[in-house]
Formats: structure tokens, C-alpha cells, sequence
């Protein structure tokens, strides 16, 4: 993750928030995205708001907004269309290349479609966890309350019996 | 009985100062969740001030009532925003609403009663202060954190 960023920073300065008719240089940065970072992104280059996109993918618009903000920072701040605007290169530059049958490859692995399993795992993604996103959120969400008390109950009583043996012993 | 009211009178204070800071750093689901904290410490304890005056199962069921209140209120926050400590509160709120219920055979009394009332209500405050840091926090991080 630190390389692919120094390559980018080293190859061409990074963009001013108003550069947008500057080229895209962002390709080492959009390969190196989770899967879900991926999922946001692809709509976000297809003009799609954040309300759409959430209504899409079952997740909270913040949690959408909270995804193209981290990106948007790691690339220096760009405007959200013209990171919009370079991902669409980038997208169209894989299907060109994928249809060529020559994946491009950085380093000893070729690259999934949805950035490399060692980028997906050394990116971090601070989204909400997923049990608690999604068409079942509510449902979810009362699981975890209720897991919650049990445990909690449980360890309360259990100190209590601990407690009231200890008072015996005495 | 002096503890205690030493003990209730800094929760009380806590519970204030959390609302105060939630009313000022915090977002929606902060804002009604230290108020309806502070608020319902504030009609336990006037509950409990009530007490001589009324029998022990009337204040009982008042304060089981609240207590119902208080776990519908957090639910519907908790079910709704995009936090993970309203869950928490919920959970705590459900052990206060099975310690109305339960018969504590280990202890009995006024003390069981004013732990089982206020121990939780105490570990709720030190999750509202984690969930007012943790939001304050994500919000200067990534400023477009919303509710």
C-alpha cells in the first residue's frame, strides 16, 4: 500500500483540488481498493449519488460516503467527479486490457478485477461491520443487542455466585 | 444513605455534563441519547426522592415503566443510526429491564435494588462517553460522516 503510493507521488505531482483537466494518474491508488471501495466506485463513474448507490448496495448513505471520502483523500483531496472521471479510465483501460487476454500485472500477481487479494488486505476499510449493513440491519442490529445482554447478564450473575461463595467462605 | 445520594448525585452530574457536550460536539443520535439518559436518571431520581411517600410496588412499577421508555427510545436510535455504541446502550438497558424481573437470590433488599437500578445506568454513561469521543473523532477524520 505504502509502495503503490510512493510510485504514484513519484511519478507525477499529485493533483490540486482544482486540476480536474489534468490526467488521471490515480491507477496504482484504484488498484489497491477493497472490493467494496470497488462496488461504490463503480457507480460513483456511472454520475450515481450517494443516495442511489446506497439504495443499491442495501447500505447506510453515510457508510457510501464514508467509503469515496477515504479514497478521495488518499488521492489528495480530488473533486468527487473528477475521481468519478479517472475511474471510468481506469475501468475502461482494464476491460480493454482484459479483452486483449493480457491482464495487466504490477509486481508477481496479476490483478483480479477487483484489486489484488494482498491490496484488499492491506488496504484498510473502516466500514461499519457488515452485520450491520444491509436489507437485514434492523434484525441484525436486535441480535446484537440481545448477544449483548446475555453476555452481559451472564457475567453479572456469574460474579454474583463468585461473590456470594466467597462471603461464605468467609 | 449518605453514599448513596453522594453516588446518585455524580451520576446525575455525569449524565449532565455528557447532555451538555452531546448538545454542543455531537449529531442527532448523540443529542437524544445523553438527553433521554439524563432525563430518565433525572425521574429515577426523583423516584426514589418520591419514596417514603409511596408504596414499594408503586415505585417499582414506576420505575419499570421508565425503564420500558427508556429501551424503546434507545432501540428505535439503535436500530436507525450508524453507530456501534447505542447497541451497547440497548443491552445494558435490557439487563436493567431483566433485573426488574428477576428474584435475586444472592442478594435482596434496598442494596440489590439500588445496584441493579443504577449499575447499568452507570456503565451506560461510560458507553455514551466512548460513543461522543468515538463520533467526534470519525467526524474530524472524514468530514463527510454523517448521521
Amino acid at each position: 500500500m505504502l509502495g503503490a503510493l510512493t510510485v504514484m507521488t513519484s511519478s507525477r505531482p499529485a493533483h490540486a483540488a482544482g486540476g480536474a483537466d489534468e490526467g488521471c494518474d490515480l491507477a496504482l491508488l484504484f488498484e489497491g481498493l477493497t472490493f467494496k471501495q470497488h462496488e461504490v466506485f463503480e457507480m460513483v463513474s456511472d454520475n450515481r449519488t450517494s443516495k442511489e448507490i446506497a439504495a443499491r448496495l442495501g447500505i447506510t448513505e453515510s457508510a457510501v460516503n464514508q467509503r469515496i471520502e477515504s479514497v478521495r483523500l488518499r488521492a489528495g483531496s480530488l473533486p468527487r467527479a473528477h475521481l468519478a472521471r479517472c475511474y471510468r479510465e481506469f475501468r475502461s483501460t482494464r476491460s480493454a486490457d482484459w479483452l486483449r487476454g493480457a491482464p495487466v500485472t504490477h509486481g508477481a500477481e496479476p490483478l483480479h478485477p477487483h484489486g489484488s487479494e494482498r491490496a484488499m488486505a492491506k488496504s484498510a476499510d473502516v466500514d461499519m461491520p457488515s452485520a450491520t449493513s444491509g436489507l437485514n440491519r434492523p434484525l441484525h442490529r436486535m441480535l446484537m443487542i440481545l448477544m449483548i445482554a446475555a453476555t452481559l447478564m451472564i457475567l453479572a450473575v456469574g460474579g454474583l455466585v463468585v461473590a456470594h461463595m466467597l462471603i461464605k467462605l468467609q | 444513605m449518605t453514599i448513596g445520594f453522594v453516588f446518585l448525585g455524580s451520576a446525575m452530574t455525569v449524565s449532565a455534563l455528557l447532555f451538555g457536550v452531546a448538545l454542543v460536539r455531537g449529531t442527532g443520535p448523540e443529542r437524544l441519547l445523553a438527553g433521554t439518559l439524563f432525563v430518565s436518571g433525572l425521574l429515577e431520581a426523583f423516584i426514589l426522592w418520591l419514596g417514603p411517600s409511596l408504596k414499594e410496588s408503586v415505585q417499582e412499577g414506576m420505575c419499570l415503566l421508565l425503564d420500558l421508555v427508556l429501551f424503546a427510545m434507545i432501540l428505535a436510535i439503535a436500530l436507525r443510526a450508524n453507530r456501534l455504541y447505542p447497541l451497547w446502550l440497548g443491552g445494558l438497558q435490557l439487563v436493567t429491564l431483566a433485573c426488574h424481573l428477576a428474584d435475586l437470590s444472592v442478594m435482596s433488599g434496598a442494596k440489590a435494588n439500588a445496584a441493579m437500578q443504577w449499575v447499568p445506568f452507570c456503565a451506560q454513561l461510560m458507553v455514551m462517553t466512548w460513543g461522543l469521543f468515538a463520533n467526534s473523532t470519525s467526524r474530524r477524520r472524514d468530514p463527510s460522516w454523517t448521521t
